[in-house]
């Protein structure tokens, strides 16, 4: 449980004490940084940082193809935007964070001066384990790149989600078991304490019961008055877990209360506008989900007893299907998102038409958009009253 | 006070991890962000900001110790207040030594129609997943039969990247199974092959094969029979010599399974230490002892999944009736004296 420094530094997400906790995917393990209270940030600002590559690679001493953003977290009490990095060093790649102030000014963490802890999480796939190449499910992209991917290492999903919720981690990942789909809850201060429930959900659109495939992002949110993991899979269910039955060695089945249609789940963001609790939902390749809390509170679970007859793809009628709220316009593809402050998300931005990588940040309400890139009316002299 | 004496810059040229800068502009009271920055360049534009690192004045002297160490092939450019800018690269590696192909497997002229296995030996650890783009099989007519090496969707390879086993299709080697595939291709006894290792297969490094490297091989008859202790043929060597001990196969080996299942153990059950060597078309495997034959008897140990070119193990030959209850394999145990 001492602090050592990261190989890899992965998801993120923050104590309210300001305690950083890193994902380290290569060895399982989670590291806990003390960056501090700090001070309040005095408003509710936006922070852009274009080309936030290359502002990275430049602190870092290396040119923008040599790092990697893998994740981002928002300091709850001064909103400083922290991003997880690789960074080219040799043939290999080192860990760093780098810290963005509401000024845009950049600061890479020195981890091994920051006081640390670290914990290694139990049961992680070995080393050797591998996914089976897609290769021939799909007529694109060509076969190498499917074999390619299942080269990748099954550890590296054993962190793939993190909360902090009342002094414990919630770590969603797979395990070394079968039954891999796996939510641990680990005691921070580490002292040893962790407990893993296996969660089983039923897939709507795949039109089976799926233990394997983990949890892509979640909250823990008050779903009819008790506190519950909003769970979203890929491809795509909405998944209701209490907190209460994640108990050491359970079996869980989540209750499926939807599916957004397809694509694969980013980061969930719990946050409110005009007083409605929402959360926000980013998915590779769609746009981003609000989802109002209000539609789960006694929501129904599907079955195979009670879901329509689905067809796999969104093109299907009954797609989405549940209280999973509506996709809203978004400008560009949502990396990572966070919610900065009770106005804006901050998120790192695959700008549409550049392909520029940028820091940016979103109003909350009514729409986390952007009109640099939108041409209507209303950029016309004398333009009509806004709606 | 107005002084010209040179600043002294001791710029890392060879992996070193600092930037010293002595300056009389430097005082006790500088700031030493102010005096010293460097700056990555790209394309011969230097970045807005600075690296980050740590900075240690003890004026006149300025140290600076980037967060992460400078990236070999990268130009920074360093700024000290009061001087001409000037640039610095960190010499890249030596160049990578380049993967050569070693050898190709089986070495024997002509092997059986039902061979199993092909194995390519490489002279450093390779990328996997790219024998789809580099590796080839042709027959005579020069067409294109890549289709039988088996695509198992993840390649076979030693664990330390360096030798790649290429499976050829059981269910064209076996009889009475049927591929699933439309009916390609077959080895067909008398004709000859050429299996091709095309230049630019990356190592793990990145360096590329910068030579191909191919074998053709005859085809001959299957070989069904199963693998037969009695018939091999071991040559002991002379007592008090080095000479290898020797044994015969009568027939090509898998040579991946030859160099790893053999030992040699003395009268107490302890194995000896020396070197093989597989030669005659993998038929041969010799083993050097690295001390003196003591006069006593030795023993090879043979594991039972020894297995010729075709898969056929001791007592089993690959094809075999999956309703004949087979006994517990065992090793086999060759006793000689030197």
């Amino acid at each position: 449980m001492s602090g050592r420094d990261p190989q890899y530094a992965g998801t993120m997400t923050f104590a309210p004490d300001g305690t950083l906790f890193v994902g380290d995917n290569t060895t399982g393990t989670i590291h806990a940084f003390d960056i501090g209270s700090g001070e309040a940030a005095s408003a509710s600002a936006a922070v852009e940082v274009d080309h936030i590559d290359h502002r990275v690679a430049e602190a870092l001493g290396v040119a923008a193809p040599d790092v990697t953003v893998n994740g981002m977290a928002v300091h709850p009490v001064t909103q400083a935007v922290y991003l997880s990095v690789s960074r080219r060093h040799d043939l290999g790649m080192v860990a760093a964070v780098v810290a963005v102030d509401g000024h845009g000014a950049l600061t890479a963490l020195d981890l091994s001066s920051i006081k640390s802890s670290s914990y290694q999480i139990q049961n992680l796939p070995d080393g050797q384990q591998q996914f089976r190449s897609r290769a021939g499910d799909w007529p694109v992209p060509a076969a190498h790149k499917y074999d390619a991917k299942a080269q990748l290492p099954m550890r590296a999903l054993s962190i793939v989600a993190m909360v902090f919720h009342a002094g414990e981690l919630f770590v969603s990942g797979i395990s070394n078991e079968e039954f891999s789909s796996t939510l641990r809850r680990v005691a921070y201060p580490f002292t040893g304490v962790e407990s893993e429930a296996r969660i089983r959900i039923y897939h709507t659109a795949h039109g089976r019961y799926e233990t394997r495939a983990p949890i892509r992002a979640m909250q823990i949110v008050t779903v009819d008055e008790q506190p519950t993991v909003v769970a979203a899979y890929t491809c795509s269910p909405l998944v209701l877990i209490p907190v209460a039955e994640l108990r050491d060695g359970a079996e869980v089945t989540g209750r499926t209360i939807g599916d957004m249609g397809n694509g694969q789940p980013l980061n969930m963001v719990a946050y409110s506008w005009q007083g409605q609790a929402c959360l926000f939902v980013t998915n590779a390749a769609r746009g981003p989900q609000v989802i109002p809390l209000a539609g789960l509170h006694g929501a129904t679970a599907y079955t195979p007893g009670n879901v329509p007859a689905l067809r796999l793809l969104d093109l299907s009628p009954e797609m989405p299907l549940g209280p999973v709220g509506k996709t809203v316009m978004f400008v560009g593809s949502a990396l990572y998102v966070a919610l900065l402050n009770e106005r804006f998300f901050v998120a790192v931005v695959r700008d549409a038409r550049s392909g520029d990588l940028n820091l940016e940040s979103l109003p909350t309400g009514p729409l986390p958009m952007k009109l640099d890139q939108i041409w209507s009316e209303f950029d016309f002299p004398d333009p009509p009253a806004q709606a | 006070m107005t002084t010209t004496a040179p600043s002294r810059v001791n710029v890392p040229v060879t992996g070193a991890d600092r930037v010293v800068v002595e300056s009389d502009l430097i005082t006790p009271g500088s700031v030493p962000e102010h005096v010293l920055a460097i700056y990555v360049m790209h394309d011969g534009i230097q970045a807005d900001h600075p690296v980050q690192g740590r900075y240690v004045l003890r004026a006149p002297v300025v140290e600076f110790t980037p967060l992460y160490p400078f990236g070999t092939g990268q130009a920074y450019q360093i700024e000290i207040a009061g001087r001409p800018r000037r640039t610095f690269t960190l010499a890249r590696r030596a160049p990578q030594t380049q993967p050569r192909v070693m050898d190709i497997f089986p070495t024997a002229p002509r092997i059986p129609r039902n061979t199993l296995r092909l194995h390519v030996g490489f002279s450093a650890p390779m990328q996997r997943q790219r024998a789809r783009e580099f590796l080839r099989l042709f027959d005579d007519d020069g067409r294109d039969i890549t289709a039988i090496i088996v695509d198992l969707g993840q390649e076979l390879w030693s664990p330390d990247s360096t030798r790649l086993t290429v499976l050829l299709d059981p269910g064209r080697a076996k009889r009475g199974i049927h591929a699933t595939r439309e009916p390609g291709p077959v080895l067909t006894e008398d004709r000859t092959y050429n299996l091709v290792v095309g230049a630019g297969w990356p190592a793990a490094t990145g360096a590329p094969l910068t030579a191909g490297r191919s074998r053709t091989f005859e085809i001959g008859p299957a070989q069904r029979a199963p693998l037969d202790d009695h018939a091999w043929i071991l040559s002991a060597p002379a007592a008090s010599s080095r000479d290898p001990v020797l044994l015969d196969f009568g027939r090509t080996m898998d040579m991946a399974t030859l160099s790893n299942r053999i030992s040699v153990v003395d009268t107490d059950g302890h194995a000896i230490a020396g070197t093989v060597a597989i030669c005659h078309g993998e038929q041969r495997w010799s083993f050097k002892p690295t001390q003196r034959w003591a006069a006593l008897t030795h023993e090879l140990v043979v594991d039972a999944d020894l297995e010729d070119i075709a898969g056929n193990r001791v007592g089993e030959a690959l094809d075999h009736d999956v309703h004949q209850r087979r006994t517990q394999p065992e090793p086999v145990s060759l006793p000689f004296h030197p």
